[in-house]
């Protein structure tokens, strides 16, 4: 998939400061740098995507839709670094 | 009346926010201090409705802006006021039109929590003469979508304070 486009980019940039302030957490960085963060996980998840399909296993790598697997990384993700235990 | 003394007083529970869209700012709760929450990303404004005190001798006006931040403890806000003139068969309740905007930067605490007290300086011919005894709309908005407003996250309007300076 081609990385995302500015407005996407944009509409990630505003809901994850809409997220950061609804758990009101400090965030210690200017919004500039927030975007250029957005924007450098983009690039990596692009660069890196068939790296991420090669780690899936087989039957799964070949039997789910790339928007299976990406929900899967999430949910990954989100369990490890994000929900609170 | 000595100058730098108050006019007027506004606290965030007595915002005017637009209806319906996405361009009011929303009342909130820190603490259970009453707030007015700025969003980080799209400008939002909220209005505030006022009679000029008999006192104001017409001179330029000082609007001060109690701002804290939600997230941010560092990086820079713009917020903007301008005063729309009502009062006695002089404007329309239906016009849109004001005296302009004026800006200020107003940067955020190094400590989350803590309030930035910055004034938005109006020269008296940008208040669109509002005189003794008149109502008046002030509009307080935050300038999110500029690339000079640097703050991550929402802002927080605590309380305004108008000075004749």
């Amino acid at each position: 998939m081609a990385q995302l486009d500015s407005e996407s980019i944009n509409e990630v940039w505003r809901d994850i400061q809409q997220d950061f302030s609804a758990e009101r957490k400090v965030i210690p960085i200017l919004k500039e740098d927030l975007k250029a963060a957005i924007v450098a996980l983009d690039t990596f998840l692009s660069n890196n995507a068939s790296t991420i399909n090669s780690a899936i296993p087989q039957p799964a790598r070949s039997g789910l839709t790339t928007t299976q697997k990406a929900k899967l990384l999430s949910y990954v993700i989100y369990k490890r670094y994000i929900k609170e235990v | 009346m000595a100058a730098n003394d108050t006019l007027l007083e506004f606290s965030p529970r007595l915002a005017e926010i637009p209806l319906g869209g996405t361009f009011g700012a929303s009342p909130y709760l820190r603490n259970d201090h009453p707030i007015l929450v700025y969003d980080g990303t799209s400008a939002e404004y909220a209005y505030f409705t006022g009679v000029m005190p008999q006192h104001y001798a017409g001179g330029d006006v000082n609007v001060y802006l109690h701002i804290a931040y939600t997230d941010a403890v560092s990086g820079t806000g713009i917020f903007g006021a301008s005063f729309q003139r009502i009062g006695d068969g002089i404007k329309s309740l239906d016009s849109t039109t004001d005296g302009g905007y004026v800006y200020a930067y107003i940067g955020a605490n190094a400590t989350s929590g803590y309030i930035s007290i910055k004034p938005v300086s109006l020269l008296s011919f940008e208040i669109d003469d509002v005189a003794v005894g008149e109502l008046f709309r002030l509009k307080v908005y935050r300038y999110a979508d500029s690339g000079d407003d640097t703050a991550a996250g929402d802002a927080e309007l605590n309380y305004i304070e108008m000075r004749e300076v």
